[in-house]
Order: C-alpha cells, then sequence, then structure tokens
C-alpha cells in the first residue's frame, strides 16, 4: 500500500512540476522574444516533443529494468536542472537572443535549448511507473490508466496552482526553483523506496541462503 | 401511471414561459445590435432594458489574438473593438476624418508635438486604429513612422474602415513590441504606447527593463507617452506608475475624463513644462483640429502629491516579477 502511494504520489507530483515549469518557462522568454502565440507555439512544442522522446525512452528502460533507483537516477536530471535554472538559465537566453535569429526561430531554438532535455527525464518516468504499477498488479490497462490520470491530475493541480497563485505570490526565478524542489521531493521518495527495495532483495538472499 | 402530477406540468409550463419572456427580448437586443432593424420584441426590450447603442457591426474576425469587430454607431461612427461590447480602442467619424475622438488619442495626439518638430522618427507601440499616426502623417511628411503591432491582422482593418494609410515612411513591424525594442537600435523623438486592453496586460510592456530600453531609445529630449487604461485595477495602475516613474523622474500623468484612462508622459531629461514657443507651436499645428485643446489637457495634470500617494508602498515591476495579470 505504502508503495502504491509512493508512486502515485511521484506521478501527481511529476505532473505538478512538468506544467507549473511550462507556465514559468513561457515568462521567461518572453522579456525576450515577446509572449506572441510564437513563442508559446515553441515552448509547447518542445515540452512535447520532449514528453515524447521521453515516453519512447522510458519504455525501453522500464522493459529492462525499472526499480526505484533507476527511477531517482532519471528524476535527478530535472530536478537538479531545473532548481538550477537561475544560475545558468537567463545567461543562456541571453547568449542565444544575441544571436539575432529571426524572432521563431530563435524563440523555437531557446526553448529547445533550455527544455528539451529536462523533458524528456520528465516523460521517461510515467512508463516506468506503469511498469512498476503493473507488475504489482498484473493489470496493465488499468495500471497505465491509473498513473496516467493521476498524474494528469497533478498537471491541472500544476496549471491552475501556478497561473492563478505562485505568480502572483513569488518571482518567475524562485517560481522556478520551487518546481525544481518538488522533483527533488519525488528524487527522494525514490530514493527511499530504492533503499527500501535493496533492503528487501538482501533479506531474500539472507533467506535463501539460510534454505 | 402519470409521470407528472399536473402541479408539476404547470410549474414546468410557468417556467418555460418566464424563461421566454426573457430571453426573446435579450435575443432581440442582440440582434437589434448586429441588424439594425426592429421588431415588437425589439422595441418591447427597449422600452424595459437599459439602452443600449445599436451598431452596425460592418466586419468582425477572429484573429490570432482577438476577435476583432468594427461596429458602426448610431451617429455613423467606428469603433474598432476587440472584444464583443467591450471598450472601443480606437473611435473615428468617417464624415469627419481627421477628427480626434477619444479622449486618450486626443492626449497624445497634443502630446507627441511636444518632442522635436518636425520630429525625425516616431515610434508607435500598438496601432489599434491608427489617429495618431494619420495626425502625426498629416502634419508631417517627412517623419519616418515606425509601429510595432503583435496582431497581422490590424494594419488592413486600420487601412479599411479607420482612414489609415501607409507609405514609403510608415514601417509597420508585425510582432511582439518587447522583441523590437530590445533589438533595435533606433532613436526616436516620441514614442507612444498603447498596448493594453482589457483581457491582455503583456507583463513584459510592464516592467522596469522595458522601460528603460525605451529610455535608452529615446533622443535626449525625446517624449514618451503610454496610454494605460482604467481597467478597475488600482494596484496594477499603481504599480505601473511607480514602474515609469522609478526609469522616468520626469514622469507627469493625466487623467482622462471620467478617471478612463491614465497617460503617462515623460520627456527625457526633462521636467514636464511648456514654453511660451512649443505652446504656440502646438496651438497652430492643432488649428485644424479644435477638439485639441492644450489648455484642457494640462488641467488634467494628476498633482505631484496625488501620485506620490498612489505610488507609495507599490512594486516596481520587473521581468522577473510581473503578476499583472493577477493583480486588482
Amino acid at each position: 500500500m505504502v508503495k502504491k502511494i509512493n508512486l502515485y504520489a511521484i506521478a501527481f507530483m511529476s505532473g505538478f512540476a512538468a506544467m507549473g515549469y511550462e507556465i514559468l518557462a513561457v515568462r521567461v522568454l518572453s522579456p525576450y522574444y515577446g509572449s506572441s502565440i510564437y513563442v508559446w507555439g515553441a515552448v509547447i512544442s518542445v515540452i512535447l516533443a520532449g514528453l515524447s522522446v521521453g515516453y519512447a525512452v522510458g519504455g525501453r528502460i522500464a522493459d529492462r529494468n525499472s526499480s526505484m533507483t533507476i527511477l531517482a537516477r532519471l528524476i535527478m536530471v530535472p530536478a537538479f536542472s531545473i532548481v538550477m535554472f537561475p544560475v545558468y538559465g537567463y545567461g543562456v537566453c541571453k547568449l542565444i537572443y544575441s544571436l539575432e535569429f529571426d524572432s521563431r526561430a530563435g524563440a523555437l531554438l531557446l526553448a529547445t535549448v533550455l527544455f528539451l532535455v529536462p523533458y524528456i527525464f520528465i516523460g521517461a518516468l510515467l512508463p516506468m511507473l506503469v511498469e512498476r504499477r503493473a507488475s504489482a498488479s498484473h493489470k496493465i490497462g488499468s495500471s497505465a490508466g491509473d498513473v496516467y490520470a493521476v498524474s494528469t491530475a497533478g498537471s491541472i493541480t500544476g496549471t491552475l496552482f501556478t497561473s492563478f497563485f505562485l505568480i502572483a505570490w513569488i518571482s518567475v526565478s524562485k517560481g522556478i526553483v520551487v518546481m525544481g524542489l518538488v522533483f527533488v521531493i519525488c528524487w527522494w521518495l525514490c530514493w527511499i523506496g530504492g533503499r527500501c527495495e535493496r533492503a528487501g532483495q538482501r533479506e531474500s538472499l539472507l533467506t535463501d541462503k539460510n534454505i | 401511471m402519470c409521470i407528472l402530477s399536473i402541479k408539476s406540468a404547470k410549474r414546468i409550463l410557468l417556467f418555460l414561459a418566464l424563461s421566454l419572456f426573457i430571453s426573446l427580448p435579450c435575443e432581440a437586443v442582440e440582434q437589434n445590435v448586429k441588424s439594425g432593424s426592429s421588431s415588437f420584441w425589439e422595441d418591447f426590450a427597449n422600452f424595459f432594458l437599459p439602452h443600449v447603442e445599436k451598431r452596425n457591426v460592418l466586419f468582425e474576425k477572429q484573429t490570432q489574438y482577438f476577435l476583432v469587430t468594427v461596429e458602426e454607431g448610431e451617429n455613423g461612427w467606428r469603433h474598432l473593438v476587440f472584444k464583443p461590447r467591450k471598450g472601443a480602442q480606437g473611435i473615428w467619424n468617417p464624415a469627419a476624418p481627421d477628427e480626434i475622438i477619444t479622449s486618450s488619442c486626443k492626449n497624445m495626439a497634443v502630446f507627441v508635438q511636444m518632442a522635436n518638430l518636425p520630429p525625425k522618427r516616431v515610434l508607435f507601440i500598438g496601432l489599434g486604429s491608427g489617429i495618431v499616426p494619420r495626425f502625426v502623417r498629416k502634419h508631417f511628411s517627412e517623419t519616418i513612422i515606425d509601429i510595432a503591432e503583435i496582431d497581422g491582422e490590424i494594419p488592413g482593418i486600420a487601412e479599411k474602415y479607420f482612414g489609415f494609410k501607409t507609405d514609403a515612411r510608415t514601417n509597420i513591424i508585425i510582432g511582439d513590441a518587447r522583441d523590437y525594442i530590445n533589438r533595435t537600435q533606433e532613436k526616436y523623438d516620441a514614442i507612444i504606447i498603447d498596448a493594453y486592453n482589457a483581457d491582455c496586460i503583456p507583463f513584459q510592456l510592464t516592467t522596469e527593463e522595458f522601460y528603460r530600453k525605451v529610455r535608452r531609445a529615446l533622443v535626449d529630449d525625446g517624449i514618451m507617452n503610454v496610454n494605460v487604461a482604467n481597467l478597475g485595477k488600482p494596484k496594477f495602475i499603481a504599480g505601473e506608475l511607480k514602474t515609469v516613474k522609478t526609469v522616468f523622474p520626469e514622469l507627469a500623468v493625466f487623467v482622462c475624463s471620467g478617471q478612463t484612462n491614465y497617460m503617462l508622459f515623460a520627456q527625457k531629461n526633462r521636467q514636464f513644462n511648456i514654453s511660451e514657443q512649443k505652446e504656440r507651436e502646438i496651438t497652430e499645428l492643432c488649428r485644424q483640429n479644435p477638439e485639441l485643446n492644450l489648455t484642457e489637457i494640462i488641467a488634467t495634470r494628476m498633482p505631484e502629491d496625488e501620485l506620490h500617494e498612489i505610488v507609495y508602498g507599490a512594486n516596481v515591476f520587473t521581468d522577473d516579477f510581473a503578476p499583472v495579470e493577477t493583480m486588482k
């Protein structure tokens, strides 16, 4: 039961932070390229591309090894990169903006450089979570449905919370750090889950030896 | 067995009758706005409901950003509207094409003349119906006019319905004005900003960083004028005034009649002052536009102590923190 709650908590929080980061992403680009429909289109399409690649890659990783340890390693990338965004993000914005590309191409390039890789790793989480759930319940359809439903519920919450409240409370850079910290919490949950898994494996090995 | 009792049936019929009684007049008013014709229900509605000015819709299009309508009022005036039944972005009288109707446009037309005359280069952020660029072009044929407009459909609408004309010295830049002001190396005698509407205040055009770039793009005594519509958001207004004052200590604020708009005027490196010579220049230029009364406009200036009271405690908007959408 605890493992199930842990798994759904990770699904919810990753959905929450993924959408919150997306809302804030447009506000990062707006002082450079504005908030035209092209900027929105660039950010949304890059994020969807990252998630798409992540789903495919995550599925293949999940087929080999869907342990909490691997999950923790996957989450480390978005957690670290998003928490550290204020350190490098604005410098990258200034650098790419100074190349003076056409606004559409520039916005697309900047969004790709900043957001594609973290979202690949965010996308990889869901197939891993589905695989873990399906292994426990032996029901693939409902496992996939439940994990995606909980993750989407987290996305809805993240979208509303960020756009209705967070933007009004704190700055964009601090908001991004908050989203990064949510992934850090996910990483911590995976790390604890990984320790329990390894402890359980050692125990079963010892039991086998005794037999 | 009866599914409905007679009492329930009576209630349902009464409810349907009331709904019809209320909805038909409302529908009639809506049709009236569109068609201009009249029927019994329309007359009935106009008798009981608050009077809504009848406007014919000459043009309607969903652009990338707005549902744009061009509406013709009872007096023949054309209104450019970005959302049905919301305030007009511009009003033009085809029978008197040079007349300037709205208070905000009057303010902008008068204060653009505070720049060095004739201005070499003027930037408009937001085209709207093009009333003020038209005024500038009428009086200054050699001035280069740059217009940054995010919606690619607006220039065509302004040309077709509001008498706006482009020429070799008018450059329309379609795109976000923040991107333009970031990149431009041009220096302007005047920068006129009129880019907010009821549903959309682009935060990147309200921040300290934006106004620093505007100041950098002005010549040494260039002028800036910003139209901030009163959208019933006093905290936003206070923040905007404080932000502009932080970058332009020379700020003078003028309040249009009925407090519909706040006009933020600043001349770089000069406190607001109209010399006798400038007053003569403006009066001479406005001779053909009697509705442009410099004395009346100056009288709408907000006193300094009132301005200080408004901005006291307000936040300066920055690119990192400008929650303008959620401010009231």
